[in-house]
Parts: C-alpha cells; structure tokens; sequence
C-alpha cells in the first residue's frame, strides 16, 4: 500500500471519527442540556461522513486497487492526489466554521468559509477524477497461448 | 479493470463525482451570500447525483470488476443486461437531478427516476448475485492487486 493510498484511508478514518462525534454532540445538545448551538454541527456532521469519510475512503483504496498503468506518462497524479486531499479536508473544515460561525457570533466571515468549502470541495473532485480515470480503463489484450 | 462494463460504470461514476460536487458547490456558494437564492434548489439534486450516480454506481462497477467470474470463464447468459441497468441507473441519476428544476411535475419526476434507479439496481443484484462465491477460501486472488502473486503458506 502506497503512501498517498495510507494518507487518504487514515484521513478518512480521523473524518469518521470527527463526523460521529459531531453527530453525537449536535444530537446530545438539546436532551443532555447542553448548549443548544451545537446543532449547528449538524449538516457538518453529516459532510465528515459522507465526503471525508465515505468518498475519501473509496478513492484511497481506488487507487491502491487500480494502478496507473505502466508508461502512463501521468506525472501529475501523484502531486494532483495531495493536492485533491488538502483541499477536500480543508474543505470540510471550513465548511464547519462557516455553518457554526453564525451561531458562536462569526457571521461577518461564515459565508466566506463557506463559499472558499465550496470553491476547494469542487476542485478537490475534478482533481480526483483526474486522478482515476486512467486507471479505470479496459482490460489488456491476453497474449496468445504458447502452443 | 477485467471488464468493460465495470470501466463505464466507474467512468460514469467518477463524472457523476465532479459534477455532483460542482452542483453542491454552486448550492454552498449561494448559502454563503454568493449567488441566486434558486441555486439552493441545487442541494436535491447533488444528494441524488452522489448518492445514487457516484456511490452506488462505483460500488457496483467495482463490484463487477473484482467478484470472481462464473466457473465457466462466462459473466452469464444474461450478461449484455448489465448495458441495460447501466443506461438505466445514469437515465434515473440524470433525471434525478433535474426533478428539483420542472416546478409541478418534480415529485412525478423524481419517482420517474427512483423507479429506473431500482430497476437498474434490481438488475446488477441479480447480475452479481452469482458471482458473490468463494474461489479460493484462503487467498484473495481476484483482488487486481494480488494477482500475480504466491498464496501464503499455509
């Protein structure tokens, strides 16, 4: 397993567990008595899941699963898959900020947050297209059986 | 990839990927103050594309790459169908993602393309069902990236 394959699942393990804490923490706030704001969590929740955690996780075992083929020439894969990852987590995190920013008094740069999440999340993706459509590709032609 | 199918659905997916994240993009930029109040209707239509377009159909496609083939070397008789849910399921996807947009007629629109999604789905089960046996109870041979390779000793 290569080092970018390890860095996207471990990220992808750290995102389940900050999306399952969030969720507890939005859905505790009201019946425990705590503060209420926390549900803002919610829909951040709900994104450390299905994109930090779920797409995260697919794409890292998509490219320990389907190499590059030899003599790709795509030299750009490797740094675009860092790249991809910076953004996508850096993403999710500002996306937190700018849906609880308004609750704990931080409207004037919420929206910024959010539109920057926004921006870095749809890079992120094109980029990790980019880095598997050449290994999605047809099976090779068998060689012909030695007689 | 051992198979053409699973090449289009995963290629399929992947599109299903950028442009799922570029319409919740457009939704999240207008949350944050950049952009039409409509664009949040965008948020229907990218939960649809990346639910059912990206997750469900690179599971699939992986699915049909890496399960063991028939002992007979075949996918099937029925293994052309795979074309047929493959159209299928991008139809629903697409038409998916347009329901938020037709006014009246979304909810009618939105079942529309459940039901081609579920019908695809009901034909990649029946298509893969076969092919979830065991091979070789101690090695992962049809993994692609352990083919090639020595079974451990026992």
């Amino acid at each position: 397993m290569k080092l970018q394959t390890r860095a996207f699942i471990r990220l992808a393990f750290v995102n389940l567990l900050l999306g399952l804490s969030a969720f507890l923490l939005a859905a505790a706030a009201e019946p425990l008595g705590l503060d209420a704001r926390l549900a803002a969590l919610r829909y951040p929740a709900m994104h450390f899941l299905t994109v930090g955690w779920l797409t995260q996780l697919i794409v890292g075992v998509a490219i320990w699963l389907f190499p590059l083929p030899p003599q790709s020439g795509a030299v750009w894969a490797t740094p675009s898959g860092w790249i991809g990852m910076g953004l996508l987590n850096g993403g999710l995190v500002l996306r937190l900020l700018g849906e609880v920013g308004p609750a704990f008094g931080g409207s004037a740069w919420a929206g910024l947050a959010l539109m920057l999440s926004a921006l870095a999340q749809a890079i992120a993706a094109w980029l990790f297209v980019a880095l598997l459509w050449p290994r999605l590709r047809p099976p090779r032609p068998r060689p012909p059986a030695a007689s | 990839m051992r198979s053409i199918p699973s090449v289009f659905l995963t290629r399929a997916a992947t599109l299903h990927l950028g442009l799922g994240f570029t319409l919740a993009a457009l939704a999240l930029w207008a949350k944050g103050g950049g952009g039409s109040s409509s664009l949040l209707l965008l948020r229907e239509s990218h939960l649809h594309t990346l639910l059912v377009g990206w997750l469900i159909q690179f599971a699939v496609g992986v699915g049909f790459s890496i399960f063991p083939r028939l002992p007979d070397g075949s996918a099937g008789r029925w293994a052309k169908l795979v074309w047929v849910a493959a159209g299928l399921i991008n139809i629903g996807v697409i038409l998916g993602t347009l329901a938020p947009f037709v006014g009246a007629q979304a909810g009618l629109l939105a079942a529309l393309a459940t039901l081609l999604e579920l019908a695809a789905l009901a034909l990649f089960i029946a298509l893969l069902w076969p092919r979830i046996r065991t091979v070789n109870p101690t090695w992962p041979t049809n993994l692609p990236v352990a083919r090639g390779r020595q079974p451990p000793p026992p």
